[in-house]
């Protein structure tokens, strides 16, 4: 059965939860980042964590913003089309989902950076961070990597991710992380 | 020179750059999708005010969340005033932290590992 983004949203329906799935724009990303402050005081959640969700999701929602793609046409008519879930998995406990289409080059791209950031220590995602905070080729649109390499130093956790075939050229791609 | 002043939004800080007191100040919240635009007048007054420095210049930071494009802009705000630390003015950066946000400490711990110039970290109370 060929993969429906539908149902892949609809599965985190169980625990407390912020979500949003559609349009991504510079408004929208502000909207979901307001909506997540809001539902974390809410909820009582400690400063700290707060902050670390917060700057995870700042840090995820902007990745979206600038590297989504347009999604099948069946399914989106918009140019930049992803999805958000922040699930609350224990008292000061989360996990981060994101979402989003790409083409068969960037699965590839993905993938490689992903792995080389997993397999690196705490210590050596920091050394990284600032090895490319000081470099001057660092491309400001996040072209050297440095949200994805901000998460994985802020979480302490490794990054997940899945690919669903959407076609033999388009995949669904899931971002998953835990923010403890 | 004339200062600058600008109010902070919910994803810009506070920005107060004073010549004649030689005041630098960023507070709040840098978060912007395009940070260079925020930060490029900042960049360029800075370079103006290499110039003309005072002998004793007061940088205070005060942030609480800032994503990853404005820390590559906080560095060349940083690098602008070591130049000027360089000239033999006394410029000392004060890096402010709320008490248990470790990762703010880090960051302020990264720049002063990347550059020559004086920083003081200061814990503040919650």
């Amino acid at each position: 059965m060929s993969f429906s983004v539908e149902k892949w949203y609809n599965e985190y329906m169980n625990k407390p939860s912020v979500k949003y799935m559609g349009e991504i724009s510079d408004d929208k990303v502000s909207y979901i980042l307001d909506t997540v402050e809001g539902k974390l005081e809410e909820w009582e959640i400690k400063p700290k964590a707060i902050r670390k969700v917060y700057n995870v999701s700042v840090e995820a929602l902007q990745n979206l913003y600038h590297h989504a793609f347009k999604p099948p046409k069946e399914i989106d008519n918009c140019s930049k089309f992803a999805g958000y879930i922040l699930e609350q998995t224990g008292e000061n406990e989360f996990k981060l989902i994101t979402g989003n289409f790409i083409d068969l080059n960037q699965k590839r791209k993905l993938q490689n950076r992903f792995d080389q950031i997993n397999y690196l220590s705490t210590n050596e995602v920091r050394a990284l961070y600032k090895l490319i905070l000081n470099n001057s080729e660092f491309s400001f649109k996040g072209g050297g990597g440095l949200g994805m390499i901000d998460i994985a130093r802020k979480t302490k956790h490794k990054l997940g991710y899945k690919f669903y075939e959407y076609n033999e050229n388009i995949f669904f791609f899931e971002f998953n992380v835990v923010i403890s | 020179m004339n200062p600058i002043k600008i109010e902070g939004t919910r994803k810009t800080p506070d920005i107060y750059f004073d010549a004649e007191l030689g005041k630098i100040e960023i507070e709040g919240r840098s978060i912007p999708e395009n940070s260079i635009e925020f930060y490029k007048p900042l960049v360029d007054w800075l370079d103006d005010y290499a110039e003309v420095a005072n002998d004793k210049i007061e940088v205070n930071i005060k942030l609480e969340y800032f994503n990853t494009s404005s820390s590559k802009c906080i560095l060349d705000v940083f690098k602008k005033l070591e130049a000027i630390y360089k000239k033999n003015k006394d410029v000392v950066i004060n890096w402010h932290y709320e008490e248990d946000d470790e990762d703010m400490l880090e960051a302020g711990e990264d720049y002063q590992s990347i550059l020559k110039i004086p920083f003081k970290m200061i814990e503040m109370e919650e």
